[in-house]
């Protein structure tokens, strides 16, 4: 099969956009053949059509002058309170209140030397109590906080 | 025009009687040509437009600046102003995630399509590359989808975009040349079922 001596429709596309070829002999090609120069003026006039025209109604850009020109006229403070900066400080100034507070305040956390032995973390029980019914359940038959639910079915005296 | 005809008198109070008459008349000069320049490379009306109102704000704070240069070519100096506010908004889109999708519905797309096409199959293929070309840029680079939009929607040369963009022409070309790579990837079949 004999390779076309003309450009491909991808190669004239590299040439619109990128005003040259990237291998040396097709601009020379170009310059030279007038069927590849009249399908890139086909090309480029189909790019132009493809463009689409913005019409926008009669008097918008009278509305937009005038609010340039407002714009303009606005005083400087109302210009820097409405940009975004007073929003990015704030967040600035709330992220180093924080990264200050998580570093200054102690945190609430147990001695870890003093909590651990061979490795095995001990868990610090604070409930008032708790070895009392611990130590009852172990030595009585029956647990202390049983006895109200007993209390439930014992027999009651009888009223006169 | 020249720059030293668009400030205001030394000292004036910035109110819209202050602007120089000058100003204004340039600004409705160049206000469709930043708007189109804008739109295109934002792809949205409204941002478009709080973009435009930027630029020429922009444009008279510098213009006032004491000691300010003046800019040699008012043209060119704006379009850099429009393109840098432009490529700011794209760069910030990154960060505003919940914002709703730029890419205008098919209904508007084929109402401005209508007006450049002479039948209706070129309409809607029109509207259609429109489409798909929207989102297509939204999958370049910053800098890439600037290149591209400025020759593709706006005939720029590679010379005019490298200045509207504060770059060397060989940073543009390999700019240009990535963004055509890509986007031809992402349409290959548009173009390939029309031929």
């Amino acid at each position: 099969m004999i390779p076309s001596p003309h450009l491909t429709d991808d190669q004239l596309i590299e040439r619109l956009y990128c005003a040259s070829l990237s291998r040396a002999g097709e601009d020379a090609h170009f310059d030279a053949c007038p069927e590849c120069r009249d399908r890139a003026r086909d090309l480029d006039r189909a790019r132009a059509r493809s463009v689409p025209e913005s019409i926008p109604p009669p008097d918008y850009f009278d509305r937009q002058r005038r609010e340039i020109l407002a714009r303009i006229a606005a005083p400087v403070e109302r210009r820097i309170l409405g940009s975004v900066w007073v929003p990015a400080s704030l967040a600035v100034v709330l992220a180093a209140g924080l990264a200050i507070a998580r570093w200054t305040l102690p945190e609430p956390s147990l001695d870890s030397a003093a909590n651990s032995m061979n490795g095995t973390e001990l868990i610090e029980i604070l409930e008032p109590g708790w070895f009392e019914d611990t130590y009852s359940a172990m030595s009585m038959a029956e647990p202390r906080a049983a006895s109200p639910i007993r209390g439930l079915f014992a027999e009651a005296p009888l009223s006169e | 025009m020249r720059a030293d005809t668009l400030a205001a008198e030394p000292g004036a109070h910035p109110s819209p009687a202050a602007v120089s008459a000058g100003f204004t008349v340039w600004m409705a000069s160049e206000q469709r040509r930043i708007y189109g320049l804008c739109q295109h490379l934002l792809q949205d009306r409204d941002e478009a437009d709080s973009a435009t109102q930027d630029v020429f704000l922009k444009a008279h704070r510098a213009l006032n600046k004491p000691g300010g240069d003046s800019p040699a070519d008012l043209g060119k100096w704006l379009t850099r102003i429009a393109v840098n506010t432009c490529l700011d908004r794209l760069r910030s889109r990154r960060w505003r995630f919940w914002r709703r999708a730029s890419i205008q519905n098919a209904q508007e797309i084929l109402a401005q399509a209508v007006c450049r096409s002479p039948n209706a199959d070129d309409t809607y293929f029109a509207a259609q590359i429109h489409q798909r070309l929207t989102a297509a840029l939204g999958k370049l680079s910053e800098r890439q989808r600037a290149v591209f939009t400025l020759r593709h929607y706006d005939n720029f040369s590679m010379e005019e975009i490298a200045a509207a963009l504060d770059l060397d022409c060989g940073t543009v070309k390999a700019h240009m040349h990535r963004a055509v790579i890509k986007l031809r990837v992402e349409l290959r079949d548009l173009y390939r079922r029309r031929a």
